[in-house]
């Protein structure tokens, strides 16, 4: 089905090219026309000129939009909290396998006892934030 | 041809040429839209599903190949795929409701056979895993379960739709897509989660428990569920949780139950996370009163009766959060929140009991990496 929906996606898009190129030459014979002169024919032409764009535009748009897009699910860092509880020290790592809150992790570089994970949380980056 | 002679043509012939030509379109679709207008609508209804069902696929298949790469670092058996394929199909059969006197003890039944049946599969797959990461599995699965399940309902819908090109089928199956997809993208964002043992949005109640419960004593009272007493403020508080740091809910009705039949108790607090509205806030706490407990209604159920049956008062604190915070990596927001629910918990035992109840707190949730 993907390949199907690209060659689609192509199809419509190449379509929708050609909408806008006919759309802008239209407009130019209603700017030539409206100089010679001919206003009624002018504005039959801005009309189909306009209307071409607006479609096209709109088209390109909502295509583009509604294309597939890879999920940023996985976007964000995962750190870990951990605190000494005989001497305060607090300190924040990235999240390492094995993690776990209120599990014990590494030795406080101050008083050297066991640290305990008081949180393991996420941060979001900025592209992954949805 | 040059811009020039087409611009002389044209402009050379009359301005009622260029009506003529506009009228015609304008009939021809007008014609168009009376004939073809409803089958023109249900092509790009049909569209829309097609776009939110592939969409679906793809997670679908992320989550089968997560569990695939789970389990391949335990075993390589090459018929690992047709394993996991099989296990994602797995099915329960509901009871009949038809007499719904005892309805809950044959879900509750139906529901340990297929928790032991399932876990003894994964077992027999992964023989040398330990306790901890086999829960983490099993969540692993039953979110590749969920996500197989909505693909292949939405792909029914979308392919009923196309054969019969109902008009409302279609709409019904478009006009549920998004809610399909939030729940879908929900499920996604649990796997790493899963797959690496973080805590998630879901488990709030557990970490409120943790944090009571850490350095005391604990034992099991029920499967996969455990207890701890401990003093606070010259009251006995007996806190009830799920066994971590492996991905469990436990059994707190069951534990819930066993205390109140044995103990006199003054009041059950239960903490747990729950669905934001739009507009409210992540990591928002609010209290109320009533069993703070989702799922399919099984530990509700007997954690109300055995309140109603010892008139016990039951009080609730949630920690609010959307679905997709709740099944995904705890967010700080939410951390933020359990501090903020410790606090109101606090509270309100000083508030609602005197110096020598004995009060229980039950902490709600997943504990998927968070231990006691």
């Amino acid at each position: 089905m993907p390949m199907k929906n690209s060659m689609s996606f192509l199809i419509v898009f190449l379509l929708m090219m050609a909408l806008i190129t006919l759309s802008i030459f239209f407009l130019f014979l209603a700017v030539n026309a409206w100089s010679r002169g001919f206003e009624g024919t002018a504005i039959h032409y801005s009309i189909a000129g306009l209307m071409g764009l607006i479609v096209s535009t709109y088209t390109l748009a909502r295509m583009i939009r509604r294309k597939p897009s890879i999920s940023t699910v996985f976007n964000y860092e995962v750190q870990t909290l951990l605190q000494c509880l005989k001497c305060g020290f607090s300190n924040t790592r990235s999240f390492v396998a094995g993690d776990y809150v209120l599990g014990s992790s590494d030795k406080c570089p101050h008083c050297s006892s066991t640290m305990v994970i008081l949180a393991i949380y996420r941060v979001d980056s900025e592209k992954g934030k949805r | 041809m040059n811009p020039e002679m087409v611009l002389h043509q044209v402009l050379s012939s009359e301005g009622d040429r260029i009506g003529l030509i506009f009228q015609a379109i304008f009939i021809a679709l007008f014609l168009f839209s009376i004939f073809y207008g409803q089958r023109f609508q249900v092509w790009m209804m049909l569209k829309n599903v097609e776009i939110g069902l592939n969409r679906i696929k793809r997670m679908r298949d992320n989550a089968r190949q997560a569990i695939l790469d789970v389990l391949r670092r335990f075993n390589n058996d090459p018929g690992l795929e047709s394993t996991v394929d099989r296990l994602l199909e797995y099915f329960w059969i509901p009871p009949t409701s038809i007499d719904p006197f005892g309805v809950i003890g044959k879900i509750d039944h139906l529901l340990n056979v297929r928790e032991r049946r399932f876990r003894w599969e994964l077992k027999s797959i992964v023989p040398n895993i330990d306790e901890s990461r086999l829960r983490n599995l099993e969540n692993l699965v039953e979110i590749g379960i969920s996500l197989d399940q909505i693909y292949r309902i939405m792909r029914h819908y979308y392919l009923l739709g196309k054969k019969t090109m109902s008009l409302f089928l279609i709409y019904q199956a478009e006009a549920l897509m998004p809610t399909v997809l939030q729940e879908a993208e929900a499920l996604t964002d649990a796997i790493k989660s899963f797959s690496t043992g973080q805590p998630i949005g879901d488990g709030v109640g557990s970490l409120v428990a943790a944090r009571f419960m850490y350095g005391a004593e604990k034992t099991l009272i029920s499967e996969d569920t455990i207890v701890a007493e401990v003093e606070f403020e010259g009251r006995n508080l007996i806190v009830v949780k799920a066994l971590g740091p492996g991905g469990n809910v436990g059994r707190p009705g069951e534990a819930v139950e066993k205390i109140l039949n044995n103990r006199r108790v003054a009041a059950v607090i239960m903490v747990d996370a729950a669905l934001k509205l739009e507009g409210e806030e992540v990591g928002e706490v609010a209290e109320g009163v009533g069993a703070a407990i989702g799922g399919i209604g099984v530990d509700k159920f007997k954690i109300e009766e055995a309140a109603k049956k010892f008139n016990v008062p039951l009080y609730a604190v949630v920690v609010k959060e959307s679905m997709s915070d709740a099944l995904s990596t705890m967010k700080w927001e939410i951390y933020v929140g359990v501090e903020k629910a410790i606090n109101r918990i606090r509270r309100l035992i000083r508030e609602k009991t005197e110096i020598g109840d004995t009060v229980v707190l039950v902490g709600v949730g997943n504990t998927i990496g968070i231990g006691q």
